[in-house]
């Protein structure tokens, strides 16, 4: 039969060129968020067609035969069941889908290692996010790559980036957009950067000149779109599980092996003309490629397409595009690049302009809609406006509500009747722990049982009750804040400084009004710290199983947090994110030689390099290893292990050298003994009369003869810091403790009789026995 | 027998979703392409399906050329095909119902309404497998010579240049994407000679009609490209417009490139003959009663750059692909069937299509 030996023939021409294609269904960061709490970032609508189907028929279009689709987290099930029933697994699909399932997956890096693992890359491969929007002829992306490949032996990726402005608003301002410095002649890539604009402005590049070193002519482009498709050769994987630390595709992968000379890899950049490429990436690039999309700017990828399930788009002029039943009251006015669902109903005198309404929703009289994105099933009563924002799935949205712009109302939330939701809220249906993008749900449960003070209260309680001052009296959900985890147990006076950092990029222009005082930095730190501190040793042993080296990187939690959200920051805010986490790690560090017993050059040597790598000062080390140290002791005398003095002899004995390599002259010990009355302070006013086994007093009295006997205090620095700050005007610097006190006129007294030393020490150990 | 079905159905089931999806990814484009390769799908479909009278096959096909439609409904010539084998098919229906009608009783003579209203009756077991077969056969060579009408479209209207084209006269038109333009000018050069105007067809076609004016001249045939802007000014010395068409619907009107309505308005206001050349497959029996719909808009890059980011963001920019001509500008359409002039056309249309079936 004809049509038999045809497809017959097509099988063989598919087997000589077999595409295989890698679809990245999670890029581990929580942008989308609140939304992605109820659906996989991949199966967000846009245009009421889920993401994932832009990206598997440009595929389809580009001729891949086999499709990996790579999905981890707790969004494995609702991706595979999508596809199991969508067409692409239909017998007559262009290409074999198949889901791959990592769960263990913490990051792209993972996914690729994952990858290695199945070895089931045979040849160059399609490595492509699965949110990509684009109209680009992938022939010729190939082409360009088969021709560098022949010229170029080290060649593994072609990266296939479009064309715009740096202002571009396609462009991922609030992810870094993409800096490449490229060989002019052949568009190698010889450097990548990702810095965060100011004021939708480049900050810098700063490039090695080694590796600009024999290269005529190059130029740096800061008006490419990077699409995120690459055309990769077998042995990227590969390298992914050769550098176990690679977490990110371009910040870690491509940005390393280009700075890192021994890896001779090179890369390459194929900048499509006049062809529409981007990816949905943070909200303001979902809304900007809808816009795109809708103004038909990707065609011929265009909604009426229709190439999801039922959708029945059809186009009217001014870019209007209407599904079907579409039920409009005579008065209302339905303005330019709009798509309205199937089955949508929009009531008299409502306005709707520039958005997208998904099938199934209504919306009632004198309503208002400026580019908004609203999804499937939402109800709309009368009087409402929503401008500039994002309705999710469910959502209930009662009489005379606003919502202004960049506000996210996630899925199943209800608003209730005149309810204003102030610029850049998010609101989630449920709180974050319990639908956590399976990230950190582990750590959180932990500090939630080790929290003592909070009650823990049940989420089905919540849910009855709600945040009231957001969404009112009788509606559903809660304010969202992106740090939750880690601000959570720090008290009131840090939640101006968590709201700033909900990673809107409006909000940041407003944060040089925020008088941020190194005082609340120090807090947060040191209580995240104090909180990690049951979990530093679990990571440890996961890294350590993992690289079995001393020195292996670790990730705390917090800190792998601030890595993916802290980049949409100013620099000012970043500067104070890296500080935060500079506490982290450090902490963990210096636990980690505790607990495991470490030599001492080798926990100097870790903190040193971590001071550097992050660029803080020596007085912020030295911050971080006393309150470790403390801690430590609190911990000893809390669980009645060892006595105070006991306890302080033992660390202090053993590690107590650290400050040796802290403490250079006379002002680091100064700032020393400030730093230790302030922290022992701290703990004498939080513990008050509860903890009689612990006397901060004492601790303080003990610390200092320490840092005297290893000689890290000068007596005569000693003598002169107490006398300065019983002078000092500012309170918090008094000193009113006896034992100080004590300490101090023995050393005065020392400073005369040297020789009575041993003997007065014998008292003082005596008298605290007696307490 | 069963599985042999089953795999039929399954075969008939890819070849309908690829080639819809080819449609939807505009991997077959062109009005002639699609049309023979609608020809050529509803080929096999008639060969693999299974049907026990012409009536099931009328059904199942017209389903199909609703899927069709829905799938593309700006590549018209996809349904005209449909018809077209529709109205084959329904020819083969009469003709076996006047055979058939002397012997046995007429019930079935009845009109379409009537039809509609009884149950079909199936005659299956009065026919006999040869006479299936038989029909098949007969259907398919009908389709196959439609093929080859589609194929000889142009050498048909190439004919009738003779009366057309004149010696030192000045041609004009703004569809330089049309392979039928393109031939009959070139076939015309080898008795006449005249010069030829080609607008520049911004923003769409400008590189195809720079393409098209560079086959011209290799033909030897003087040729100018207008910018569309100027039509009206260069319309005085102008002796015929030659348009190309996309669709042509049975008021007369036509669906061609985008420009095309200006240029033919200029040529009414100096009284210049406009002739559109078109196959008979682009005929359409439908009305054009929401010309909006009729219209497909395109890439608006293409008019603001994607690059220029404060027009993008601020302007609407909206890059139609086609314009739709009234019948009252063209003065007569060429087809392969010869000269029609657009209030005849209706009279074509109910030649090569049945009524039932302009609602698929």
């Amino acid at each position: 039969m004809a049509p038999k030996s045809s497809s017959k023939k097509q099988k063989e021409v598919i087997k000589k060129e077999k595409l295989q294609a890698v679809v990245l269904t999670d890029d581990f960061e929580t942008k989308f968020m609140p939304l992605t709490a109820t659906t996989p970032r991949c199966l967000i609508h846009l245009g009421n067609v889920p993401l994932i189907e832009y990206t598997l028929e440009f595929l389809a279009n580009a001729g891949a035969n086999e499709v990996y689709l790579m999905c981890s987290g707790n969004h494995v099930e609702p991706i595979q069941q999508y596809i199991d029933k969508s067409k692409w697994s239909l017998p007559w699909s262009p290409f074999k889908v198949q889901c791959i399932i990592s769960l263990e997956a913490r990051s792209i890096g993972d996914v690729m290692r994952d990858l290695d693992n199945r070895s089931i890359i045979t040849d160059d491969f399609l490595l492509i996010s699965g949110d990509v929007i684009t109209n680009i002829n992938f022939d010729d992306a190939l082409k360009y790559h088969r021709k560098i490949k022949e010229s170029d032996r080290d060649h593994i990726v072609t990266m296939i980036t479009t064309e715009a402005t740096s202002n571009h608003r396609s462009r991922p301002f609030d992810d870094d957009p993409s800096v490449f410095v490229l060989n002019e002649s052949n568009n190698k890539c010889l450097y990548y950067d990702a810095i965060p604009p100011i004021n939708g402005e480049k900050s810098q590049v700063s490039i090695d000149p080694e590796l600009l070193e024999n290269i005529d002519d190059f130029v740096i482009r800061n008006d490419l779109i990077d699409c995120h498709i690459d055309i990769c050769t077998p042995i990227v994987p590969a390298i992914y599980s050769e550098n176990f630390d690679f977490q990110h595709m371009r910040k870690d992968f491509l940005k390393g092996i280009l700075t890192f000379d021994l890896l001779k890899r090179s890369f390459y950049v194929y900048i499509a003309q006049q062809e529409y490429g981007a990816r949905v990436s943070s909200y303001s690039t979902f809304k900007s490629i809808t816009k795109d999309l809708i103004q038909r700017f990707i065609y011929p990828i265009v909604p009426e397409l229709n190439f999801y399930n039922n959708n029945n788009l059809k186009y009217e002029s001014n870019h209007i595009y209407k599904d079907k039943k579409v039920v409009l009251a005579q008065s209302c006015k339905i303005g330019y690049n709009t798509v309205l669902g199937a089955d949508s109903f929009i009531d008299e005198n409502t306005e709707i302009q520039r958005s997208v309404i998904g099938n199934n929703v209504k919306i009632g009289k004198n309503c208002s809609v400026v580019n908004s994105i609203i999804f499937d099933d939402v109800q709309i009563q009368d009087g409402v406006t929503i401008v500039d924002s994002c309705i999710g799935g469910d959502v209930v949205i009662r009489n005379n509500v606003s919502i202004l712009h960049e506000s996210v109302i996630g899925a199943n939330c209800v608003i209730d009747n005149d309810m204003v939701i102030e610029h850049g809220t998010k609101i989630i249906a449920k709180k974050p722990e319990e639908v956590d993008d399976g990230f950190f749900s582990e750590n959180d449960e932990d500090e939630e049982s080790t929290d003592d003070n909070k009650p823990i209260i049940k989420v089905e309680k919540f849910e009855e009750i709600g945040d009231v001052l957001v969404v009112g009296p009788n509606g559903v959900g809660f304010r969202y804040e992106e740090y939750e985890s880690d601000v959570e147990d720090s008290s009131d006076a840090d939640s101006v400084h968590s709201r700033t950092e909900t990673g809107d990029i409006h909000a940041l222009y407003k944060l040089s009004t925020l008088a941020l005082s190194d005082e609340s930095i120090a807090s947060v730190g040191s209580s995240v710290g104090k909180n990690k501190k049951k979990h530093g040793h679990k990571h440890h042993d996961s890294i350590s199983g993992l690289s079995n080296k001393k020195s292996g990187r670790s990730y705390s939690t917090a800190s792998q947090i601030s890595n993916a959200d802290g980049s949409n920051l100013n620099p000012e805010k970043q500067r104070l994110k890296e500080i935060e986490e500079f506490y982290v790690e450090a902490t963990a560090t210096i636990e980690r030689a505790i607990d495991n017993n470490h030599d001492i050059d080798t926990a100097v040597l870790e903190l040193n390099t971590l001071r550097m790598s992050m660029n803080v000062t020596y007085s912020m080390v030295r911050r971080s290893t006393l309150n470790t140290l403390i801690s430590k002791i609190t911990n000893y005398v809390e669980t009645n292990t060892l006595k105070v003095n006991e306890a302080t002899n033992k660390l202090f004995g053993q590690w107590g050298i650290l400050f040796k390599r802290q403490v250079f002259d006379k002002d680091d010990e100064l700032d020393l003994l400030d730093l230790l009355n302030e922290i022992c302070k701290k703990i004498d006013a939080k513990e008050g009369d509860n903890h009689q086994q612990l006397n901060a007093k004492q601790l303080q009295f003990f610390i200092m003869r320490q840092f005297y006997d290893l000689e890290i205090c000068d007596e005569e620095n000693i003598i002169e810091w107490y006398n300065g700050s019983q002078k000092s005007e500012d309170a918090s610097k008094k000193i009113d403790n006896k034992y100080v006190e004590q300490l101090i006129d023995w050393l005065q007294s020392a400073e005369e009789e040297s020789s009575e030393e041993e003997e007065s020490d014998d008292e003082e150990e005596e008298s605290d026995d007696e307490e | 027998m069963s599985a042999i079905n089953a795999a039929k159905d399954k075969d008939l089931h890819i070849l309908m979703d690829t080639f819809i999806s080819k449609l939807k990814r505009k991997q077959i484009h062109g009005s002639y392409n699609v049309a023979i390769e609608t020809a050529q799908l509803l080929v096999k479909v008639v060969s693999l399906t299974k049907w026990t009278s012409l009536e099931q096959l009328i059904s199942s096909i017209s389903l199909i050329g609703k899927r069709l439609v829905d799938a593309q409904p700006r590549a018209y010539t996809c349904g005209n095909v449909v018809r077209r084998v529709l109205a084959l098919i329904r020819d083969e229906l009469e003709d076996e119902e006047k055979t058939k009608g002397s012997t046995t009783e007429s019930s079935n003579v009845g009109s379409s309404m009537f039809n509609l209203l009884t149950p079909a009756k199936t005659d299956a077991q009065n026919k006999n497998k040869s006479g299936i077969n038989d029909q098949r056969a007969v259907i398919i060579q009908s389709i196959r010579d439609l093929v080859d009408e589609i194929r000889n479209v142009d050498q048909e209207i190439e004919g009738m240049l003779d009366d057309l084209v004149h010696d030192n006269e000045t041609l004009l038109t703004p569809t330089p994407s049309s392979q039928t333009v393109l031939r009959f000018l070139k076939r015309a050069r080898q008795k006449r000679k005249f010069k030829v105007m080609v607008t520049e067809c911004f923003p769409n076609d400008t590189a195809v009609a720079h393409n098209f004016a560079k086959q011209l001249a290799e033909a030897n045939i003087e040729t100018i490209i207008v910018p569309d802007t100027s039509v009206f000014a260069v319309m005085a010395g102008v002796s015929k417009v030659i348009v190309g068409t996309r669709c042509v619907f049975a008021n007369g009107g036509s669906v061609t490139e985008s420009g095309v309505s200006t240029v033919v308005e200029c040529a009414r206001e100096h009284r210049t003959p406009v002739f559109a050349v078109t196959g008979l497959y682009k005929l359409s029996p439908c009305y054009p009663f929401n010309r909006e719909s009729l219209i497909e808009f395109g890439n608006s890059g293409k008019v603001v750059k994607f690059q220029e980011n404060t027009l993008v963001e601020n302007a609407e920019t909206a890059n139609p692909l086609y314009d739709y001509v009234p019948p009252e500008n063209i003065d007569i359409f060429i087809t392969n069937v010869g000269g029609i002039s657009p209030n005849f056309i209706y009279r074509i249309v109910l030649d090569n299509y049945k009524q039932e079936d302009i609602d698929l």
